[in-house]
């Protein structure tokens, strides 16, 4: 079994690492680097649990062979926000109740901070392009469209608080 | 019903990839062609890998050794050239739905490039791959075909154009030799007072097409169809299917809704599904080109109306 070397940046952390030529992306943020947060779902390219950001752009970590990544820069959903201070849409989706199960959630935030990061007023059709890729068994999506649609509104203002949901939802903005 | 195993639908390990193999990073065209010189037969080219590492990983492909066309500078471009477009191999679907330059001027491109699959797959996939995987139910094929697009093949002896109509064999097969390389597609931008459309069929908005149409119809001075292209695409035969026949109806004539239906159902009938088609059943399809067809041309009709 042959292995390379790669060097890339995962969450802005550059790594050296050797992988096999036939590891997936996916294999090595989850086992080789202990990120567990990227889901493997269908492993064909139908669900999106295993969406990462690759130079900005979501992709298929279980349809992107790792040696491919090299001096890229990878983003999974370990390098969005923290406990402390959680990234508007990790914000918006917990208080809006876009997450039940929780499988989906971090291809979900990573398409949709994608589209937030390129496009920070989307439409509510550009927000369901966004995200057309990722699937979700439980919620039915309109409160994640209604998450995402909240986090840019949170990040034109420059600001998070908790309890802005709860407001949006008496001014009749999100139901 | 449930697909047949041998398809390797069902009970696949599509965590891993098996397949074992010695893999390569070239950086030119040329050491490409040096390299599948030698090794041509027991070599799979990788551009955005969305379908190939699917057959890889469900044991439809093996192959000794993989060649990442990703790294190469030059395979990658979107430019505008004496009246046509060339489109470099490695665009990715992202890269030709998001620019400026087809949007405005070929926008059936940009039509076929937004309804193939998701973001993700769009930010992986490439043209050439989805020309070169020679599915039957591609996206971006019908529309170039429509658009009377030629590829450009670079191979040990040479380079060689061919209108891309005769680039598809068959299912999964194509006339590339195992020394050569598509790396690139031109499309001659269309003649004045011409209207486009591609419309798709499928059963999620992210899934390969159950059926789908790609047409231009391209209007005289008087209003009358000077030329023609429809093209069906999603599974109706080995390949792509041009239905000359219903160009042959068009041309020379005033368009009207009526000549229109009839075209449609004269598309209708060169259409040759598998009987064994996963999607749809071939009634299906039958009948839901006529409809297809129709809306697409009547739209192609009124763009092409509203050109001068």
């Amino acid at each position: 079994m042959k292995k390379k070397l790669i060097e890339f940046t995962i969450n802005g952390n550059p790594r050296k690492l050797y992988v096999k030529t036939n590891e997936l992306l996916l294999n090595v943020i989850r086992e080789d680097l202990g990120l567990t947060g990227t889901k493997y779902g269908c492993g064909t390219g139908e669900c999106g649990a295993c969406t990462v950001l690759i130079d900005g752009g979501p992709v298929l970590s279980c349809l992107t062979l790792a040696v491919t990544v090299n001096k890229k820069k990878v983003t999974t959903i370990e390098g969005v926000g923290t406990d402390e201070n959680p990234h508007p849409l990790q914000q918006t989706f917990v208080e809006t109740g876009a997450i039940q199960c929780g499988f989906c959630t971090p291809g979900m935030i990573l398409s949709a901070k994608a589209l937030l990061d390129k496009n920070p007023n989307p439409t509510e059709e550009e927000i369901k392009r966004a995200i057309e890729g990722n699937l979700c068994r439980c919620t039915g999506y309109v409160k994640i469209i209604e998450a995402v649609k909240l986090a840019a509104e949170h990040i034109g203002r420059g600001k998070i608080t908790s309890g802005k949901v709860l407001e949006a939802q008496k001014e009749g903005r999100v139901h | 019903m449930r697909p047949k195993k041998k398809d390797g639908c069902i009970n696949v390990i599509t965590r891993i990839l098996l397949n074992d193999f010695e893999y390569f990073e070239p950086e030119t065209i040329s050491d490409v062609i040096t390299f599948l010189a030698k090794h041509g037969k027991d070599t799979k080219l990788i551009a955005g890998g969305t379908d190939l590492l699917v057959d890889m990983k469900k044991g439809r492909i093996k192959s000794k050794f993989l060649v990442n066309l990703m790294k190469i500078p030059d395979l990658s471009y979107i430019i505008e050239d004496g009246g046509g477009l060339r489109i470099g191999a490695t665009t990715t679907f992202r890269e030709i739905e998001e620019s400026q330059l087809i949007k405005e001027k070929y926008p059936l491109l940009f039509e076929a490039a937004q309804a193939m699959g998701t973001v993700q797959i769009r930010n992986m996939a490439t043209i050439g791959g989805n020309i070169c995987n020679a599915l039957p139910s591609a996206d971006i094929p019908p529309a170039l075909v429509a658009l009377d697009a030629k590829a450009k093949i670079v191979g040990q002896s040479g380079e060689r154009f061919l209108p891309l109509e005769e680039f598809f064999m068959g299912i999964r097969k194509t006339t590339l030799e195992s020394d050569e390389l598509l790396t690139e597609v031109h499309v001659q931008s269309p003649p004045a007072r011409s209207g486009t459309a591609f419309l798709k069929i499928s059963r999620t908005a992210s899934d390969l097409a159950t059926l789908n149409v790609a047409v231009r119809v391209t209007l005289e001075n008087n209003g009358a169809c000077k030329e023609a292209r429809v093209v069906v695409g999603g599974g109706v035969g080995p390949t792509l299917i041009r239905s000359r026949r219903a160009e042959t109806l068009l041309e020379g004539k005033i368009l009207e809704e009526s000549l229109i239906e009839k075209t449609a159902r004269a598309a209708s009938e060169e259409l040759k599904p598998r009987p064994t088609s996963i999607r749809a059943s071939p009634f299906y399809k039958i009948e839901v080109s006529k409809v297809l067809v129709k809306r697409a041309l009547m739209k192609a009709l009124d763009r092409a109306k509203t050109q001068t």
